[in-house]
This record gives C-alpha cells, structure tokens and sequence, in this order.
C-alpha cells in the first residue's frame, strides 16, 4: 500500500510599514513504505526551503516605499541564528557620508537649527562640549541626546518618555 | 487514529481571546517590556497593548515614575553641568508626582500619600548620599531612547535606558520594597539589560563594558544597591533574540491565552481574564 506524503513549507517575512508577505507551497508525494518517511521527509523541507526562499525574496508592491522617499526595507528572513540575514554593515554612516548620525537625526538638528537660527557653530561647539567629538561625528546614541538638549532649550517641551523628542528612531543609513 | 494533514490550518492554529481584536499595530516596535509582558501572560499583553484596557495604577507605581524623574534631573544636571543640587532633584520629583497624579489619578488609603511622598525623597536624598551618585564619570546619555531595525526581528527594538555610564554601560533604575536578591533580579531583568546592550551597540558601533542595576530599596532605612554584571555574550544575545522571536512570533499569530499563577494575584484583568473560554478565529 502506498503511503501518501504531505509537506507544506510557509515563510512569512517582515515589509516596510509593518505590512509582511508570505508564500507557501504545498506537495504530495507517495512513499512505498514506513521506513522511507524520515528520507523523504527531509528531502521535501530542503526542496521546498529553497524554493520558497528563492521566490520570497521578490516582495513586489512595497506600500509606502520610494514614492515617499523613504528607501524599501530590506527583506531579512525571521532566522533563529541571525545567519543569512542583512548583509548591510551594522550602524555608521557609509565613508562618503558626512555625517555619523541617521539621516532622521540630521534632518532634525538642521530643521531645529534653522527653525531656531542656531548658527552651524554653536550646535557644533555644544556637540564637543557634551560629546567631545564635532557634530557630524556625532554616533546616533550622542545625536539623540543633544536633540533632546535642542529641544529643552529651543522648544522648551515637556521632558517625559511619551515625549522625549529628540528620540532617535530606527533605520540604517 | 492520527488525523489527516491539513496544510491550510497545520501551524496556523490561533488562539485567541474573546472578543477578538486584531494584533495589527501592536507590532510597531518591541520593547523587552512588552516581550516581558507577553512572555509572563499572553493575555494580560492582549488586554493591555492590544485592547488598551485603562490598568489602575498602583501607589508604588507612581512612586517609581517620579523617583526616576528626580534621579533623571540629578544625572541630565551632572551631564550639561546644569543644577543638580538636592533641592533640584527633589522640584523634579514632586512636579512628576503630580503630574502624573493628574494624568493617572492613585486611590490612595487615608494618610497615605504624604507617605509615599516622604519615602520618595527619603530615598532620593539616600541615592544623592550614595557612592552611585558621587561617580567621576560624565554620563554618556540620559533617559535615553534608541530604536533599531535588527535582522534577527520583524520590528524594531525599541527601548529607553535610564543611564549610559562610561564604557556605554546601561544602567537601570529599580525601585523595590525589600532588599533585592541580586542574582535572581539579574536573572530577571537580564533580557532588558541585553536588549540595551544591543540597541547601545547599534548605535554607537562601541562595545558595551557591563550592564548595571541600580535598586533603591525603599526599607525604612533606605538602600542603594548596585549590582553591575559582565556585558552579555553571544550566548546571552542568541538566547534574547530567541526569547524576542517566540514573543514576537506569539503576537504576529495572535496566540493569547491564560498562563495562571503567582502574577494573577496583583493582575487588574482576572474579570476580563475568566470570561476566555479559547476559540479559533
């Protein structure tokens, strides 16, 4: 008697905007008998591993991608291991960049030096006094805490964690 | 009988709680709290981050929130070379505590809130005496908010470290009624400390030379321990993005369910918590 085998290989993976994509796939086979099962069975998840990783790393529509300005995030597997994921190096600017801090940050410190008419200097010297490094070296940690410090003396907000404005907040450069 | 395979379900199987509400948006970002959260009780993480039930909140909880306003104004003091005297410190903590009176009103017992707000300066006055607070070094950051996209997660980390010390160490601020048994608090908040470890990493490309835990005990007396423990290793970081994928991973499905125990007995959601009687959506 023939024994019917069934596999199913799904993956779900993170999108930008919080939105994800999944595919399956899902085959039959036979087997001939019991002890042919483990064989088969590990055959099929290798086959059908590959084959959806293969296909899942073409996430078409991106909502909210390029025609914002914003760049598509980058579709990482959910790995126990970490292995095989972002290829990107971690943290820092690329060398051509100017600045160390993300791209969120800097747009933050020139919007509140120029909203505020902070000249260049000022922010820079304050950045060597808090951090003993210019502004532009600033690393993402440092950035976060001298636009907090922008923010309590230019905009005077309430200090608090709900909203603690100079937050830095994600994305690699 | 071994049932046939069902490739359409087999997996897929969600257990919720009642009424059902969809966990979209709740996985904007992750905080080590709320995977905490999730971890202790899948259902007390629905009612709380995906319904949004109001939690009543407690006298020791808004004690915390101001005593950490006050250590807050006393380090961001130390950091710009501002104000960091006592006087200081204690405007910064009262104004907290009122503020967060009027925006979480406290049931308080008769005679109870002039207490709890002596016990609150009595232990910020204990710090400001404490060697903790006489450290040489500058602070690296203050209540500091750090948010990273990781390979390892679906979400961002998010998290909010109440200290950067020299050598990126995190330090985190723990308020307690008795005197702590440091170990098994290490234990507990060890995904905390790593998930800062990380986010410190990230975001700065330096190493991170230890974690520290800062307990302020609220004895009669009060105490200040420090406990500061080795930065984690790669053992430690696997084991949190393990931890941070199952909760995560949780959530995403929308597993929620009653997990009883010792914590039901100061949970606001036991009503809600006895209507569950499971289902699949």
């Amino acid at each position: 008697m023939a024994i019917t085998l069934e596999a199913n290989y799904s993956k779900k993976l993170g999108l930008p905007q919080y939105s994800s994509h999944q595919y399956s796939i899902t085959v039959r086979t036979e087997v001939s008998d019991l002890s042919k099962i483990e064989a088969a069975s590990a055959h099929l998840y290798q086959q059908l591993q590959d084959a959806v990783d293969r296909e899942i790393q073409h996430p078409g529509f991106l909502p909210g991608g390029n025609n914002e300005g914003q760049s598509p995030r980058e579709v990482v597997a959910f790995n126990r291991n970490g292995a095989g994921t972002s290829s990107a190096p971690r943290n820092h600017a690329a060398p051509e960049a100017s600045w160390n801090c993300s791209d969120k940050q800097q747009g933050l410190i020139e919007k509140l030096m120029k909203e505020n008419d902070i000249a260049f200097e000022s922010v820079d010297e304050l950045a060597h006094h808090r951090f003993n490094c210019g502004l532009k070296q600033l690393n993402k940690m440092s950035a976060s805490g001298l636009i907090d410090e922008l923010f309590d003396t230019y905009r005077k907000q309430p200090k608090g964690r709900s909203s603690a404005p100079g937050a830095y907040q994600g994305g690699r450069r | 009988m071994i049932s046939p395979l069902k490739p359409s379900s087999n997996g897929q199987c969600k257990v919720v709680a009642l009424p059902v509400q969809s966990s979209d948006g709740a996985l904007h970002h992750i905080s080590a709290s709320s995977l905490k959260l999730y971890l202790g009780c899948s259902l007390k993480y629905y009612f709380k981050k995906i319904r949004k039930l109001e939690e009543s909140t407690s006298p020791a909880f808004q004690l915390g929130k101001a005593v950490h306003a006050g250590l807050q104004a006393f380090h961001l003091g130390r950091w710009r070379g501002s104000a960091q005297d006592e006087q200081t410190v204690l405007e910064a903590y009262n104004k907290a505590f009122v503020e967060q009176e009027q925006s979480d009103p406290v049931e308080y017992k008769s005679g109870e809130r002039e207490k709890l707000l002596e016990k609150g300066e009595n232990i910020l006055k204990a710090y400001l005496e404490s060697d903790h607070a006489k450290m040489p070094d500058i602070p690296l950051g203050v209540e500091v908010k750090l948010e990273e996209e990781f390979a390892e997660l679906p979400s961002p980390l998010l998290g909010y470290v109440d200290l950067v010390r020299a050598g990126n160490v995190p330090c985190d601020f723990k308020t307690c009624a008795a005197t702590p048994n440091v170990e098994l608090e290490a234990f507990i908040h060890e995904l905390q400390l790593t998930g800062y470890q990380l986010l410190i990493e990230e975001a700065t490309g330096e190493e991170v030379e230890g974690r520290e835990l800062v307990f302020l005990v609220k004895t009669k007396t009060p105490k200040i321990i420090v406990h500061r423990i080795p930065p984690a290793t790669e053992h430690d970081k696997a084991r949190f993005w393990s931890i941070a994928q199952a909760a995560v991973d949780g959530i995403y499905h929308e597993r929620f369910y009653p997990q009883p125990g010792m914590a039901c007995s100061w949970c606001s959601f036991r009503e809600e918590c006895s209507q569950w009687k499971g289902g699949v959506s």
